[in-house]
């Protein structure tokens, strides 16, 4: 154990291929999610641009269809999904008091299959043409007689992320069950790595059913199987129950993240502990049950008959029990609280009342005979938007104003902070506020136009308008990350005088996370200690030799290969294929007969701080 | 991190539950067999609501033939059986005992392989295909998938016993070793379903 | 586990490796094993058991043979295993579900 190997350690371009260090993993993951955030949002506003006025010619038939595709594809897989991944990878090994993840090796797989999948999936426009189908990817109309080979390029770019996300969900499961520090028990650990567990369950029984739905998609379309094909007694049904098993969960999948991310930063900025914190882990554990039984809500104008449309109807409604529960949970937190409202909390907050909103106008879909009102019109987009961009991205800003000294040891300005919320806020609400009304007024979601002089006009030149203000919001948060990148000064520890353990690190956070693993007291473990009047966790173990896992360029290889035997499926080169596999296959080979031996590093030969 | 306890290196007794790492990795892997879990029903779910869509082609009546998949199910069970002596063998750091085991186990593993591949060619002839039929589809993906997973542990127990003479039982293989065997008892566990769901109730109708 | 503990601990005496390294209980699974498959099987291949009964009985017996599996070879039984069993049952539950939901619906 006590050979030093002095260093295997890469520089440059090389340091972030070969790199199993979960937090500049969580860099990457962060800033791949905002290249796509970018791009998503592009393509957002060109569909806004081709609706901002009646009879438009923009953008017609397949191209509005590839676009709208692709922003749905976009937005959830790569960059929600990614933001999420990012925050765990940077937060939740410091929150729990460990050194590294699980599987460091494994993480940056699922990072390299990730970013490879996202890939596919995008450099399908050069291939003649994007997926068109819809996000859902509905059989039959994702079948080869009716969209081209951009529906092969999605379905097996979302295998390979899919396959990446199941590798991050049992990480950081095994992470936060095995790797805790001395005394931080299960009903100690923060908010935010408890809705992870919760999500990290969803993530194991929600995606493999989409990776069978897409295999069938997959078959039908390049071995000629007959799953969905009504002659040959196929049937589509079946897709749609596989996809909104995944789908539905996908929501939580999503949302839960956000929740965990408000139950910290609400106490901070109050300066209270968080309210209730039992029935928040309740909540969040009843949420993922609930969750995972109720995706026939999608599916009520089927036809599956109305005691099935009964029975998931009523069980939908249910999931506002425990939703409502944090959401007084939140307000009593605050409640009395000594609030700062820094742009983090801003964001917290705003999040409360757009979500209650989401919320209700989720129940009214949630009821069946509504629903066969709402369903397939603009009401259900403004619905999920107000899910996705007023709880969810919400959030996700909220938490990188919050975390951002821990990840890049900058602070973003708080002042263009501000001036990026209020336009975000205006911006969204008026954006998706008022396609609640154009649903109702008969527009259908996911058609490239309407007639003019029909009460929809001035609406949909409202959303137009909205869509570009929160472009500008987009673009001040970028201006003030590069601002941050280039000119920011090095943050003070604990700048926000935070609660959580992930705050008692000296800042830059170093590659061992901790020099001692600390010994967790109370909940708010660092808040405890300052309590007790002292400024550092109290050590449960002495200064020693740390071991750290060596960096590998497999992950990345691997994922190559699997990327170019995807390559071979699109065209049906089985050669190209079978090279694919190879590449990744003689990877695998290499991992299992070479043992990583890591290296060791000495907290003490190394200046601590800066 | 690779906190070993040198007690249980000498002994051997749960060497794969020795370091850390090794923790991790059976967790981590139990995880995974939920997944996998939840993966093979949605492919049963697929079968069930498909199964009687012959699409005038054989119906499983007509193709399933009894005592071949019992003579399937009995080599499964028993490599099952033979890779949790190979374990036990592990446990006693019987390098020798453990390495025969695992041979056994694979010898019956590819011998039921060979019997599925057998089974097929003589469906295909029969006119039972993949494209015949709705059925046709849904019942080569859950049995081929199925067999695919043996494939796999086949050739994830051949790397293993390539290596193992070189490297013997250490805290460092003995998570592997036990991984590959958990791994194996799944892939029966799965077709203790597939014969009850597929051959048996298709035999039945 | 508690590897910590029982540093002191002997192959031959702790009882707990004794119970590990017993084969009995293995080759009793593998007998069960057998004897359930063998019961399946003639449930289906005889003429006088009614479908009725036959396939929820088979059914059944799956699912037992599964525990018996999972239990004992897979070594559910011993200490330590809340999460495993946790996770593997929740996949059984859903399993099940989606398979009801898709044969139903």
């Amino acid at each position: 154990m006590s050979e030093h190997v002095p260093s295997i350690k890469k520089h440059g371009l090389m340091d972030w291929l070969t790199t199993v260090d979960h937090k500049k993993i969580a860099i990457m993951y962060l800033a791949t999610g905002a290249i796509y955030l970018v791009i998503g949002g592009i393509f957002a506003l060109l569909m806004r641009l081709q609706l901002a006025v009646p009879n438009n010619t923009l953008f017609v038939g397949s191209d509005f269809n590839q676009l709208l595709t692709m922003h749905g594809i976009v937005m959830i897989f790569f960059v929600a999904t990614p933001v999420i991944f990012g925050f765990w990878n940077a937060i939740i090994p410091l929150q729990v008091g460990a050194r590294d993840v699980a599987y460091p090796f494994l993480n940056a797989l699922g990072f390299w299959l990730f970013f490879f999948g996202a890939l596919l999936v995008n450099i399908s426009w050069f291939f003649g043409g994007a997926p068109e189908g819809g996000w859902t990817i509905y059989a039959p109309l994702a079948l080869s007689q009716y969209t081209g080979t951009g529906t092969d390029f999605l379905v097996l770019g979302l295998q390979l992320s899919g396959a990446g996300t199941i590798m991050n969900g049992i990480n950081f499961l095994a992470t936060i069950i095995n790797m805790r520090a001395p005394g931080l028990s299960m009903l100690r650990l923060p908010m935010f790595t408890w809705t992870s567990i919760v999500v990290s369950v969803l993530i194991l029984f929600a995606f493999p059913p989409l990776t069978i739905a897409l295999f069938l998609i997959f078959f039908d379309r390049i071995f000629g199987t007959n799953f969905f094909n009504v002659a040959a007694g196929g049937d589509p049904v079946i897709y749609e129950h596989l996809f909104w098993i995944f789908g539905h969960p996908e929501v939580y999948i999503l949302v839960l993240p956000a929740f965990g991310i408000l139950s910290e930063i609400l106490p901070v900025f109050s300066r209270k502990p968080l309210f209730g914190y039992h029935g928040m882990v309740i909540a969040t554990s009843t949420i993922g049950l609930l969750g995972m039984m109720v995706w026939v809500h999608h599916m009520f104008t089927v036809g599956l008959g109305p005691i099935a449309n009964s029975i998931f109807g009523i069980a939908t409604s249910a999931i506002a029990v425990p939703t409502g529960i944090k959401v007084f949970t939140w307000i009593f937190t605050m409640w009395r609280g000594k609030i700062r409202f820094t742009t983090s909390m801003l964001y917290a907050a705003s999040v409360i009342p757009n979500f209650v909103f989401a919320g209700v106008t989720g129940v009214m879909l949630a009821l069946p005979p509504g629903d066969f009102q709402f369903h397939d019109t603009y009401f259900v987009v403004g619905h999920f938007h107000y899910v996705i961009l007023g709880g969810i991205v919400a959030s996700l800003i909220a938490a990188a104003y919050y975390w951002w000294p821990i990840i890049f040891n900058r602070q973003l300005n708080e002042k263009v902070g501000k001036i990026n919320f209020w336009f975000y806020q205006i911006g969204f609400a008026l954006t998706f506020l008022v396609q609640h009304w154009m649903g109702p007024l008969g527009m259908p979601r996911r058609v490239f136009t309407y007639e003019g002089g029909r009460g929809l006009d001035t609406i949909n030149m409202i959303s137009t308008i909205g869509a570009f203000l929160m472009s500008v919001s987009v673009l001040v948060i970028v201006l003030s990350i590069v601002h941050a990148w280039f000119k920011g000064k090095p943050t003070q520890s604990d700048p926000w005088d935070a609660r959580t353990l992930e705050w008692s690190i000296k800042l830059p956070v170093p590659e061992y996370n901790f020099a001692q693993t600390p010994r967790v007291r109370a909940r708010d473990a660092f808040w405890y200690e300052k309590m007790a009047g002292n400024k550092e966790m109290v050590p449960a173990e002495p200064l020693g030799e740390i071991h750290m896992p060596s960096p590998s360029i497999l992950p990345f290889i691997m994922s190559v290969g699997f990327f170019i035997a995807s390559f071979g499926f699109i065209f049906h080169l089985l050669p190209i294929t079978l090279a694919g596999f190879a590449i990744a296959g003689v990877c695998m080979v290499i991992r299992s007969f070479k043992d990583d031996h890591g290296y060791h590093v000495n907290p003490n030969e190394l200046s601590e701080g800066v | 991190m690779a906190q070993v306890n040198v007690d249980h290196v000498q002994t051997g007794h749960e060497l794969e539950k020795a370091t850390m790492e090794g923790k991790n990795k059976i967790f981590g892997f139990w995880a995974y067999m939920a997944a996998e879990s939840v993966l093979f029903a949605s492919l049963f779910a697929t079968f069930v609501a498909l199964r009687n869509q012959t699409n005038g082609g054989p119906t499983g009546q007509e193709l399933i033939q009894l005592p071949m998949v019992f003579v399937a199910t009995v080599l499964l069970l028993t490599s099952s059986l033979t890779s949790v002596l190979a374990i036990q063998a592990m446990h006693r750091n019987n390098l020798k005992k453990m390495i025969s085991w695992f041979g056994v186990t694979m010898a019956l593993g590819a011998t039921f392989l060979g019997l599925e591949i057998y089974e097929f060619i003589e469906y295909i002839h029969e006119g039972h295909t993949m494209r015949s039929s709705a059925f046709g589809s849904a019942f080569y993906l859950l049995v081929g998938t199925h067999g695919a997973h043996v494939t796999f542990g086949l050739l994830w127990f051949l790397a293993l016993l390539i290596q193992a003479p070189k490297k013997g039982i250490t805290a460092v293989t003995a998570p592997k070793y036990f991984l590959a065997s958990l791994y194996w008892h799944f892939v029966d566990l799965v077709w203790i379903f597939v014969f009850t769901v597929v051959y048996l109730m298709g035999k039945v109708g | 586990m508690n590897i910590d503990t029982n540093t002191n601990s002997n192959i031959e005496q702790s009882p707990r490796t004794k119970k590990n390294e017993n084969r009995t209980p293995h080759v009793w699974t593998f007998v069960v094993s057998i004897v359930l498959t063998i019961l399946a099987f003639f449930a289906v291949a005889n003429d006088m058991i009614s479908l009725a009964f036959a396939i929820p009985f088979i059914l059944g017996l799956a699912v037992i043979q599964a525990l018996f599996q999972a239990y004992v070879w897979m070594h559910l039984d011993q200490k330590g295993s809340f999460w495993p069993i946790l996770l593997m049952s929740a996949g059984f539950f859903f399993s099940v579900m989606f398979v009801a939901a898709l044969k139903l619906m």
